[in-house]
């Protein structure tokens, strides 16, 4: 192995520049999809102007509350400055969260507390009117609560009575605690979808994955380039024949491969906020096997480079369209069964280790090995 | 000392071979002519291990290759007839890649002496910038690294000026007479033959080559 690693690297010292190019391309192109989809994303989002007129705790609970809804952007602003804005159509809507508010909450008035306006063009106010309402009466509810227990308490006699923040605060902890508001839905017989989906990779990983595939199909090239070229008959006089040679340099390339795999791992945590779990880490070996040994025995099969980009390419663009790393397949995964296990990418999507494309690429790889060639005296 | 017995080759229905036998001694250097399609290429590769003989026996210093040819390849250098080295990469690097993977281990400086002796000083240099001279001569030191004791050469100055062709025949002489290898030499260069070699063995049909060599003064053997 070691005599495998130094002619090798006699190659990579030569080829630096292109190696690191596609030993480095998924992590690049995804990193700058996800930033750019996140930039489109939040350009889409519907800008609603806020403005406060006081800035207590449960105001900006509230505006926590809308920057953490989906499809919404607010912005906060001075009454003067969301207005003309919202005459310039720059925003959708204007909700002013009135002087007293929290005073007016605790003591369990809900009149006047937000103000809104809207313009000719303000195509989401009502479902911004009732999302802020449904924020608030929240809030109301919570202190309603909090009254009525201590209320209670002073009724019944109780000495040591919680302070009304202490009821909000444990009310809150208690939502956090129970996730009251996260709701699984499931078909009748089905099992609950919450597990897997918290386990499921998020698209992240999905988008590498694809560029993955295409920057190890252009990586192998050099199968091609090596067996095919006037050196290969030299290596039936040497200490390792083609096919040894060949299979070493799949495993160099392979721990080459997954090393840089880890490292985007950790450079996603970095800069996309990815987590890093053991889990993730089989996972990513597991479809690491499968791609450099499935596509080690496939550009096995070519005798120019010429073809075999062509083929890589229209392979990559099949399985980005019907993997469902990118675009949701769930009716035909629905409808046909043994989708999920001709899909490549099913054993990362999934999180799960072995595929029928392990178990087909390794029995080739075997038999690729032990199959004599015509020419082998 | 290379002993081969009634080797026959067939592809197919066409029989390329026909009950060839010759024996080789160490220090030899050997001609092997013929027209093209007699199957000189045919005959190198089935000495080289690089192809199977339909049926016969070969065996080089008394080891069979039949159930050996691990062994037997250790022994054989073989020069092919296209240039096969790596043209991405040095002269240096494509000796040191050739020594990895070769049977024999050799220092950098005595891989660096085997190319001198080939008048190969472009140690540093990219293959692709050398002249065709120069790469014949590299695509021979290759061959030449782990020591074997059998050399066979296809036409390996097939395309080179003079001067380089001087150059590698005096080196071949130099390996056969001074260390005692065992050289077979293929070619169409007949002035090549006759300066080189100690005798000739000329396959075909055709009486061509025999009769050319013959009137020259070499020993010809006809083997079919």
């Amino acid at each position: 192995m070691k005599a495998t690693f130094q002619t090798r690297f006699l190659f990579w010292k030569r080829h630096w520049k292109s190696l690191l190019f596609w030993l480095f391309f998924p992590f690049v192109v995804t990193w700058f999809l996800i930033v750019q989809f996140a930039t489109l994303q939040a350009d889409t989002k519907v800008p609603v102007g806020i403005v406060l007129e006081e800035d207590t705790e449960l105001v900006q609970d509230v505006v926590a509350s809308l920057e953490d809804t989906p499809h919404i952007r607010p912005v906060i602003l001075s009454e003067k400055e969301a207005l003309n804005q919202l005459q310039k159509h720059e925003l959708d809507s204007v909700f002013i969260f009135r002087n007293r508010y929290e005073e007016s909450i605790e003591r369990g008035s809900r009149n006047q507390l937000v103000k809104s306006y809207q313009s000719d063009m303000s195509f989401a106010y009502t479902p911004l009117r009732e999302t802020v309402i449904s924020y608030v009466q929240q809030d109301y509810s919570r202190a309603k609560t909090a009254f009525v227990v201590q209320r209670m308490g002073e009724a019944y006699g109780v000495e040591d009575i919680w302070s009304f923040d202490e009821l909000i605060t444990r009310s809150k902890e208690i939502v956090q605690e129970q996730k009251l508001l996260e709701v699984d839905f499931s078909f009748a017989n089905d099992a609950s979808s919450k597990g897997e989906e918290s386990s499921s990779l998020l698209k992240t990983w999905h988008v590498w994955a694809l560029f993955s595939m295409l920057a190890t199909f252009m990586v192998f090239d050099w199968v091609i380039k090596e067996k095919r070229s006037a050196v290969a008959p030299r290596f039936t006089f040497g200490r390792y024949s083609l096919k040894q040679y060949l299979l070493l340099n799949m495993i160099l390339y392979t721990s080459l491969l997954f090393a840089v795999d880890l490292l985007t791992m950790v450079l996603f945590k970095y800069v996309l906020q990815e987590a890093i779990t053991i889990k993730l880490m089989f996972t990513l070996l597991s479809y690491r096997l499968l791609l450099t040994i499935c596509i080690f025995i496939f550009s096995n099969w070519f005798k120019s480079t010429y073809m075999y980009y062509t083929m890589a390419f229209a392979i990559v663009l099949f399985v980005t369209l019907m993997s469902g790393a990118l675009i949701p397949v769930e009716g035909i995964k629905a409808k046909f069964a043994w989708f999920n296990y001709i899909n490549p990418l099913e054993v990362f999507l999934t999180s799960t280790y072995l595929s029928v494309w392990h178990v087909a690429g390794f029995v080739l790889l075997v038999l690729w090995y032990v199959w004599k060639g015509e020419s082998d005296a | 000392m290379l002993n081969i017995q009634s080797v026959h080759k067939k592809y197919g229905a066409s029989s390329v071979l026909n009950d060839i036998s010759f024996q080789v001694n160490p220090g030899e250097i050997v001609g092997l002519v013929g027209e093209n399609g007699a199957g000189k290429s045919t005959l190198l590769h089935i000495i080289a291990t690089l192809q199977k003989a339909s049926s016969g026996t070969l065996s080089l210093d008394k080891i069979p290759y039949k159930g050996r040819l691990k062994t037997v390849r250790k022994r054989i250098g073989f020069v092919p007839q296209e240039i096969a080295i790596w043209e991405d990469l040095t002269v240096e690097e494509n000796m040191i890649f050739f020594e990895k993977l070769a049977w024999k281990k050799r220092s950098v400086s005595a891989l660096r002496q085997l190319c001198l002796e080939m008048e190969l000083h472009k140690w540093k240099e990219k293959v692709h910038t050398l002249s065709g001279g120069m790469k014949r001569k590299l695509n021979i030191a290759i061959s030449l690294i782990h020591d074997p004791e059998l050399l066979l050469l296809d036409e390996p100055t097939v395309g080179i000026d003079l001067k380089s062709k001087q150059e590698i025949m005096h080196y071949l002489k130099k390996l056969a007479k001074e260390e005692g290898k065992t050289i077979i030499y293929t070619s169409h260069d007949m002035d090549e033959i006759m300066n080189l070699c100690d005798y000739t063995y000329c396959l075909g049909q055709d009486a061509f080559y025999e009769t050319f060599l013959t009137e020259r003064g070499q020993e010809v053997i006809a083997l079919s």
